[in-house]
C-alpha cells in the first residue's frame, strides 16, 4: 500500500534525517487534518490536534518498529488526540450545562438534488455531529481516508468484525438521518410538508436508486 | 443483505455475490434507499475543501523548533545521569540507615501509643519509599518491622539486633 519512498522516508526519519520528517509531514498533514476536522467538527481544534499529533510522531519515532504500519500508527495517534479533545470539550460543555456542543440546524426543506454545495457540506457535518464518536471515527476513516477494514481495526485498536459492525451501524444511522431529505428528493420539490416516510412511491424513477456499475 | 450492501459500497463484495445483491435491490426499496443515502453522503462529503491552512504549517514548525530546544536540554540532563548512578550505593545506604533508625525508634515507642500513620521518606532524588507504620497492637510488644526497598527487604524483630556492620 505505502509507496516505497514512503518507507525510505520513515527509515531516514528514524535515523535522524529532519528533512525526511518534513516530507512525511507534508505528505500526511492533509489526511490527518481532514480526519481531525471531521472528528472534532472544528477547524481551530483540528489545527491544534494536528500539531500535537505530528509532535508525538516526531518524539516517538523510535516506537514505530514496522515502517509499513506508519499510516495506521499516525492515525492512531491522531485518533487518540481527537478523543482526548472531545472528552475535554464534553467536560466543558457539561460544566456549562448544555446538551449539545453545536446547535442542531434544521434540515433544509428542499430536495437533495436541489441543495447548494454549501448546504450539502453543512448537512454532512450535521449528520456527523449526531453520530457517537465511535461510529463517527469508523465512518470518517472509511469515507474520507479510504482506509481498509484492517487499517481501521489497527487505528481503533479493534477487530475487523467489530469495525464492520460499527461501520454498518453508523451507515444505518446515517441513512436514517438522511431519510427525510432523500424522500423529498424522491417526491420532487412539490411537497416539503412532512409525510409518512414510506409514502414515497417505490416505482418512481429515481436516478440514484439504481446500483452504480461495479 | 445489509452486510452485502455495505461490503459492496466498500468494494469488498466478491463478484459472485453481486448478482444476488442487485437482485435484492431491484425488489427492496428500503435497501435501495439505504444505498442511495450512503452514496449521496459519500458524494457530499467530498465537496468540502479540507486543505491545510498555511498558518498551521507555520504554527507547527514553530512548535517543533521549541520542542527540539527543550529536547536538547533534556539530552544534556541525560548526559549527567552517570553522576546520579554513582550516587546510587549511597542512596541505598541512606535507605538502610533510615530503616534502622525507624526500627530503633520503634523499640522505644511506648506500647500504648496510637498507631503511627504511614511515613514517607524521600530517598535519592526521584524515589519515594513508603515506610510502614510502626504498629503497637499489643501492650509490651513491638511488631516486627518490614522495610521494603527495591531489591532489598529487611525483616527485623524485637529480639534481633541491627547488623553491626551497618552502622551510620
Ligand atoms: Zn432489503
Amino acid at each position: 500500500m505505502i509507496p516505497t519512498d514512503d518507507q525510505e522516508l520513515i527509515e531516514s526519519f528514524q535515523a535522524g534525517d529532519e528533512f525526511a520528517f518534513v516530507s512525511l509531514y507534508n505528505r500526511y498533514k492533509g489526511p490527518v487534518y481532514a480526519f481531525c476536522v471531521k472528528m472534532l467538527l472544528s477547524r481551530s481544534l483540528a489545527e491544534d490536534v494536528v500539531q500535537e499529533t505530528f509532535l508525538r510522531v516526531y518524539e516517538n519515532r523510535d516506537r514505530l518498529l514496522n515502517t509499513d504500519a506508519f499510516k495506521s500508527w499516525l492515525f492512531t495517534i491522531a485518533r487518540n488526540q481527537c478523543l482526548n479533545q472531545l472528552r475535554r470539550t464534553n467536560r466543558q460543555v457539561s460544566l456549562e450545562g448544555q446538551e449539545h456542543a453545536e446547535p442542531v440546524a434544521p434540515l433544509p426543506e428542499i430536495p437533495a438534488h436541489q441543495l447548494e454545495k454549501s448546504e450539502k457540506i453543512d448537512l454532512v457535518n450535521h449528520f456527523l455531529a449526531q453520530l457517537k464518536p465511535d461510529y463517527r471515527e469508523v465512518l470518517i476513516l472509511r469515507e474520507y481516508q479510504n482506509l481498509s477494514y484492517e487499517e481501521i481495526a489497527a487505528v481503533t485498536r479493534s477487530t475487523v468484525s467489530a469495525v464492520k459492525s460499527r461501520l454498518f451501524k453508523a451507515r444505518r444511522k446515517l441513512a436514517g438521518y438522511m431519510e427525510p431529505i432523500m424522500n423529498r428528493e424522491r417526491q420532487g420539490a412539490r411537497s416539503p410538508a412532512p409525510t409518512a416516510p414510506d409514502a414515497a412511491p417505490d416505482a418512481a424513477p429515481v436516478s440514484g436508486s439504481t446500483p452504480p456499475p461495479a | 443483505m445489509e452486510e452485502a450492501l455495505n461490503l459492496y459500497v466498500d468494494g469488498e463484495l466478491p463478484l459472485d455475490q453481486q448478482a444476488a445483491l442487485f437482485g435484492h435491490l431491484a425488489a427492496c426499496p428500503a435497501c435501495r434507499r439505504t444505498l442511495d443515502s450512503v452514496l449521496s453522503f459519500r458524494r457530499w462529503s467530498r465537496q468540502e475543501p479540507l486543505g491545510v491552512p498555511p498558518a498551521l504549517d507555520d504554527a507547527f514548525f514553530k512548535r517543533l523548533a521549541e520542542h527540539k530546544a527543550r529536547h536538547t536540554r533534556i539530552d544534556r540532563a541525560a548526559d549527567r545521569r552517570p553522576l546520579w548512578q554513582a550516587q546510587a550505593p549511597v542512596t541505598l545506604r541512606a535507605g538502610l540507615t533510615i530503616a534502622i533508625v525507624v526500627f530503633l525508634l520503634g523499640l522505644f515507642v511506648p506500647s500504648n501509643l496510637q498507631p503511627v500513620p504511614a511515613r514517607f521518606a524521600v530517598i535519592g532524588e526521584e524515589e519515594l519509599v513508603e515506610l510502614p507504620a510502626v504498629a503497637a497492637s499489643e501492650p509490651g510488644r513491638v511488631e516486627p518491622l518490614y522495610v521494603f526497598y527495591p531489591g532489598l527487604t529487611i525483616e527485623a524483630s524485637k529480639t534481633e539486633e541491627p547488623a553491626p556492620g551497618e552502622s551510620l
